[in-house]
């Protein structure tokens, strides 16, 4: 009897899938471009679209009331688009990460609904709406009502100064990356709030876990991102893109060797943040039901979800603006797409450059959903032993040594190229070696070439 | 002194804290939009003040009155938060930044985890004394007269805020020129507040 | 902007040995290795000294544009709590170790507050101020809850703090409006008066919440009402550290101020601000005074003279607004922190000596109870004697330091016209008397109660009785340069 063969699907379906799941939550922050005019600070852009609707309608909008009415919709309709960014993605990001742990854990993973699986997420999406909302007996009904909301609005609030292109970010904040590690502070609230309102001690527990892990990593996190920081003079998102290049020996990562160190501190402590394995102790199923969403169902629960996937984006956008020169396009310097500004070549660069980064948070994502299926689960110990025992210190190392690095800088300025190359050949042997060795491993295995049979 | 009493003494209280609210408000700000005053419609600007201040109000009336410990953390929250939107409006960015990683992401976070570590949190009503009635009105009837005289008394000069522009290199040149001596200093109540903690948090001391 | 000179880091030398003292102390605490934890004390004394010797010699002048000033004021102020924190160090070591309690971060927290102490002695600004009382006021909060294990030394702790952040709550709330009144937090700028016309209700009451957010640190009534619960529950060197230390500091900031707010409103005698501080004196007085006779607790009554001695300084403070009796009253008022620090110190170290040795959990109801000091001078005379030196220095008894300090306050106060206070400072310290000779009595005339414990004996403990026994009676007797030192002192504050 012949082995079970899955059935396959086409190539021309798996490349279509893939197509669609990569386009589909960018066009929101293509929308997001088209509306960037409207947004000007100066209002300028509100009062020639008034202008035009008033010209349609036949009536005079030019009052302050009416520019206000028109701020306040604009705000809204960048507002919705940018939630909606955020649901899409975490939504596709489910069903990628189920792919992935299939293909990691050499099974199918879903293949079922629609475009070769492609449409689970919509599924599971329109069955929490359906979900009855529970509340349990005895919890503090309000709160475990609004806690969702608390760590939505945490979420949410670090798409108003994350870069999305050269030109499209919400409000370039003097305190940017400031401002993102602050806010991040609601979504600990929240998880608190609903750990405690559901009276439950699974929930309790976890939300106490998660509240000690969260301040304890809040302290290197912010330590590296200081590198960054030290490096451009600037906290402003926008402003530490400008100041790296687009080549690899032109990125923060290379400059400076404490920030290759750095980076990883940064990403270590954003993974423990976002209760991502190895460090989702918070939700551990084994031992705590689902930690602080034990009590949740429906649509409170899909807003849980909604944002730590969506967090995934989060991070992996943080470290490339930091680390990884954000949306610098090769051969087209950040001066050379502003000279552009009032043609239609300009449109076309805004959105090579959100391509670019959007390609290298895509993979820094996708590194992220693979340690969840390479790593176990760590123990709260050895959770807070690498927090406070390793993590910080270097954290303070990296600092100090890059205070002295920018004082070299200002001496040599040769000095951050020569470990720009360096350090960005390293890099370049050291993934050629990893893809040379993941290969042959699968060869080994297999015989054969990569098989993508179960897509 | 029994329960009702207190009760509705309490909320006589806050009746009388909400009606010199509102009449302060009708008196004395909103004429200046009114078509008889300036003529001038409120801003969204405005209205967002206003909602941020009253919840700013509303937060630490909450802290303060609520009988659920957990609620009055949500009073501190929000209370917080006002005050981060408040120094917006100020143009002061990187001190409402500030407010919201200190306060929101420190303290508060630190107040909700020890309510959580204290006993009989299973209780969901935890309660509190809301208000020792004598000793709170006694001094508030001593503070408040003297701190609404001044409110009231004193030309506080008015001026426009200033444009949004950043504050985050001056402070920093601030902190190490000017102020540099409490900066420092302020280091030493750092280093001294840990050792403390700690003292305190350890176990009992034993002859070793 | 202005630049950092030399000039200001080195006016700052005291504070900063004391500071680093503590980390040296933190540190020997993580390279120790044979438990052997009696140099610490020593150490805690040499960083004291040796920050004393160098405010004795720090170069007058403002530092750091006036946010702080080093003068003869600030020397003696660090030079106070330099030998306050030596004794109670001292005190400490034969106390602590009899608990199996000594660590290094009771120095440490000891040092830090020191430091604190002294900055507050320099500072002359309000934002500077508030630092160094947070440093002072933290550090020792942290100490007062050294053992707290039972009920007493757990609610003492729990209280300081409690009432402590309030206080420091009211200081800074008071520096805001001041802040707003003057556009400025120095003290020299404050006493210049309100930017602009209408901003003296603003300004005044700033300088009131201020003022109000120091008489808690004081003990000043109405804001006392924590010291008598503090005070015995705290570790009775921890106690003897606050009693005298934080009280010097308190009171070099409370005069800087209280000469800067009556500048600000206008002369001294017709202002409304002296008359409120002619009430707290008055009050602080009679109350400090009227509920120590009744305590029969040693520790307790202490706590409540401490809140008379207060009274006596702030009668100081009051007369030093009028111009022609400052130097005079200022001069005054640093003489009786320096008398109070030894007097105090000694005190609370003999009753940490008849202390039982177990855990404070495992005290007695009545502890420190008058019956335990009956027939003491029969068990053990030496350590009576010191008592009674003490006793009477606090009473105001010549030939000690209590009298010339209560004397000088007394006739600054004479002088400034404050005729029906000084008598009654004068009629409450007779009542004074009454209480503190109690206890010698009690010492002398009575019999021993029945199996009673000889307390801690150690070559420490007797070494600083032996300094304050020495200090009080040089002061009394031979008072002279430690008063011209003080003249001196007084003589640079306008």
């Amino acid at each position: 009897m012949a082995p079970y063969q899955p059935k396959s699907d086409p190539k021309w379906l798996v490349a279509l899938t893939l197509a669609v799941a990569l386009t589909v939550p960018f066009l929101f922050p293509v929308l997001i471009l088209l509306s960037m005019p409207l947004a000007e600070p100066s209002g300028g852009g509100v009062t020639l679209a008034l202008r035009w609707l008033g010209n349609v309608l036949g009536t005079d909008l030019s009052g302050p009331v009416a520019h206000d009415v028109g701020t306040a919709v604009v705000l809204l309709l960048i507002a919705f688009l940018f939630i909606n960014f955020g649901a899409i993605f975490s939504g596709i990001c489910v069903w990628w990460e189920r792919r992935i742990a299939g293909r990691m854990q050499s099974r199918i993973g879903p293949n079922r609904q629609g475009l070769g699986g492609f449409l689970v997420w919509v599924a599971d999406a329109v069955k929490f709406l359906l979900k009855e909302d529970l509340v349990p007996a005895e919890a503090d009904s309000l709160l475990f009502r609004i806690a969702p909301y608390f760590v939505l609005t945490g979420f949410a609030l670090t798409f108003v100064v994350l870069p999305f292109g050269h030109s499209v970010v919400m409000a370039d904040l003097n305190v940017g990356v400031f401002y993102i590690t602050s806010v991040t502070a609601l979504v600990v609230v929240g998880i608190l709030i609903s750990g405690w309102s559901s009276n439950s001690k699974w929930a309790l527990f976890g939300g106490m876990r998660s509240a000690a892990q969260v301040v304890s990593y809040e302290i290197p996190a912010g330590l590296a991102v200081f590198v960054p920081v030290l490096m451009a003079g600037s906290l402003s998102m926008q402003d530490i893109i400008r100041a790296q290049g687009a080549a690899p020996w032109d990125w923060f990562i290379f400059r400076n060797p404490a920030a290759l160190v750095a980076f990883f501190v940064l990403f270590t402590s954003q993974l423990a943040e976002a209760n991502r394995t190895p460090f989702d102790l918070p939700e551990a199923e084994s031992e705590l039901v689902a930690g602080y969403l034990s009590e949740y169902s429906g649509f409170r629960f899909a807003l849980f979800f909604m944002s730590e996937f969506g967090n995934i984006w989060v991070m992996s956008a943080l470290a490339t603006t930091l680390f990884f020169g954000g949306w610098q396009v090769p051969g087209m310097p950040a001066a050379a797409i502003s000279a552009l500004k009032g043609t239609g070549a300009w449109w076309g660069w805004q959105l090579v450059s959100m391509a670019v980064f959007a390609v290298k948070t895509l993979l820094l994502a996708n590194v992220v959903i693979w340690l969840r299926w390479t790593l176990p689960r760590i123990r709260i110990d050895q959770m807070m032993t690498l927090s406070w025992k390793y993590l910080v210190p270097i954290g303070f190392v990296c600092l100090i040594f890059t205070l002295f690095w920018q004082l070299g800088v200002g001496a040599a300025p040769g000095l951050e190229l020569a470990s720009g190359v360096a350090l960005s050949v390293g890099a370049l042997f050291v993934v050629i070696a990893f893809f040379r060795r993941v290969f042959k491993n699968v060869t080994d295995v297999r015989g054969d070439a990569i098989d993508l049979s179960n897509w | 002194m029994n329960r009702t009493f207190s009760k509705l003494a309490l909320w006589a209280f806050l009746a009388l804290l909400v009606a010199l609210f509102l009449g302060y408000f009708i008196t004395r700000v909103l004429p200046d939009y009114l078509p008889a005053g300036r003529a001038v419609p409120p801003r969204l600007g405005d209205l967002v003040f206003y909602a941020c201040a009253a919840a700013t109000v509303a937060g630490a009336a909450g802290v303060a009155f609520s009988r659920n410990i957990v609620w009055s953390c949500i009073g501190l929250l929000i209370a917080l938060l006002g005050t981060a939107a408040l120094y917006v409006f100020l143009s002061a960015d990187f001190l409402a930044v500030a407010q919201l990683l200190v306060y929101i992401g420190g303290v508060l976070v630190l107040i909700l985890f020890a309510v959580m570590l204290t006993n009989r949190i299973g209780e969901v009503n935890v309660s509190n004394q809301s208000l020792g009635l004598g000793g709170g009105l006694a001094v508030f009837a001593a503070v408040a007269p003297l701190l609404m005289l001044v409110a009231v008394l004193v030309p506080w000069p008015v001026r426009p805020p200033g444009p949004m522009a950043p504050t985050t290199a001056r402070i920093g040149d601030e902190f190490l020129s000017t102020w540099l001596l409490p900066f420092e200093v302020a280091s030493v109540v750092l280093l001294a507040t840990l050792v403390g903690a700690v003292v305190m948090a350890r176990k009992e001391l034993k002859a070793d | 902007m202005p630049t950092v000179s030399s000039q200001d880091v080195l006016a700052l030398a005291p504070v900063a040995i004391l500071a680093l003292g503590g980390i040296a102390l933190l540190l020997s605490e993580v390279f120790l290795t044979s438990g052997k934890r009696g140099y610490q004390a020593f150490l805690t004394v040499l960083f004291a000294a040796t920050a004393g010797l160098t405010a004795f010699g720090a170069t007058p002048g403002k530092v750091f544009a006036g946010q702080a000033t080093a003068d003869a004021f600030s020397a003696f102020v660090t030079i106070t709590v330099s030998f306050g924190l030596a004794l109670a160090a001292l005190v400490s070591a034969s106390w602590l170790d009899a608990r199996g309690a000594e660590r290094g971060e009771f120095y440490a927290l000891s040092l830090f507050a020191a430091s604190g102490m002294s900055l507050l002695g320099m500072a002359s600004d309000l934002l500077v101020a508030f630092v160094a009382i947070e440093i002072m006021s933290l550090s020792t909060y942290a100490l007062a809850a050294w053992m707290r294990r039972g009920k007493k030394p757990a609610e003492a702790a729990f209280k300081y703090f409690i009432l402590g952040a309030f206080s420091s709550a009211l200081l800074l709330y008071g520096t805001s409006l001041v802040f707003g009144a003057t556009g400025s937090t120095l003290l020299s700028d404050v006493a210049r008066g309100p930017l602009q016309a209408g901003g003296s209700a603003l300004l005044s009451a700033g300088l009131v919440l201020v003022a109000a957010g120091l008489a808690f640190k004081v003990a000043a009534v109405p804001f006392h009402v924590w010291t008598p619960d503090v005070y015995e529950g705290a570790p009775t060197p921890v106690t003897a550290f606050m009693a005298a230390g934080v009280k010097t500091a308190a009171f070099a900031i409370l005069a800087r101020t209280v000469l800067a707010a009556y500048a600000a409103t206008g002369g001294a005698a017709d202002s409304a601000f002296p008359r409120v501080l002619a009430v707290l004196a008055l009050l602080t007085m009679l109350v400090g005074n009227l509920f120590a006779v009744p305590q029969r607790s040693v520790k307790r009554m202490l706590a409540y003279s401490s809140i008379a001695h207060a009274g006596y300084l702030l009668l100081g403070v009051l007369a030093a607004g009028l111009p022609a009796v400052r130097e005079r009253a200022l001069s005054g008022v640093l003489f009786y922190l320096a008398s109070y620090t030894a007097s105090a110190i000694g005190a609370f170290a003999v009753v940490g000596a008849l202390e039982s040795n177990g855990q404070p959990g495992d005290e007695p109801a009545d502890a420190w109870d008058l019956e335990r000091l009956a027939g003491l001078s029969r068990r053990r005379p030496l350590l009576a004697f010191a008592m009674t030196v003490f006793m009477l220095s606090l009473a105001g008894v010549p030939p000690t330091a209590g009298f010339v300090a209560k004397l000088l306050v007394f006739q600054a106060a004479v002088g400034a016209q404050y005729l029906a206070l000084a008598v009654v400072g004068v009629l409450t310290s007779a009542l004074g008397a009454y209480y503190y000779l109690r206890v010698v009595v009690y010492m002398y005339m009575r019999p021993a109660a029945e199996g009673e414990p000889a307390g801690v004996t150690s070559p420490v403990l007797s070494v600083a009785l032996a300094v304050a026994v020495a200090a009080v009676v040089v002061l009394g007797i031979g008072s002279e340069p430690v008063a011209s030192l003080a003249r001196a002192a007084a003589a640079v504050v306008r």
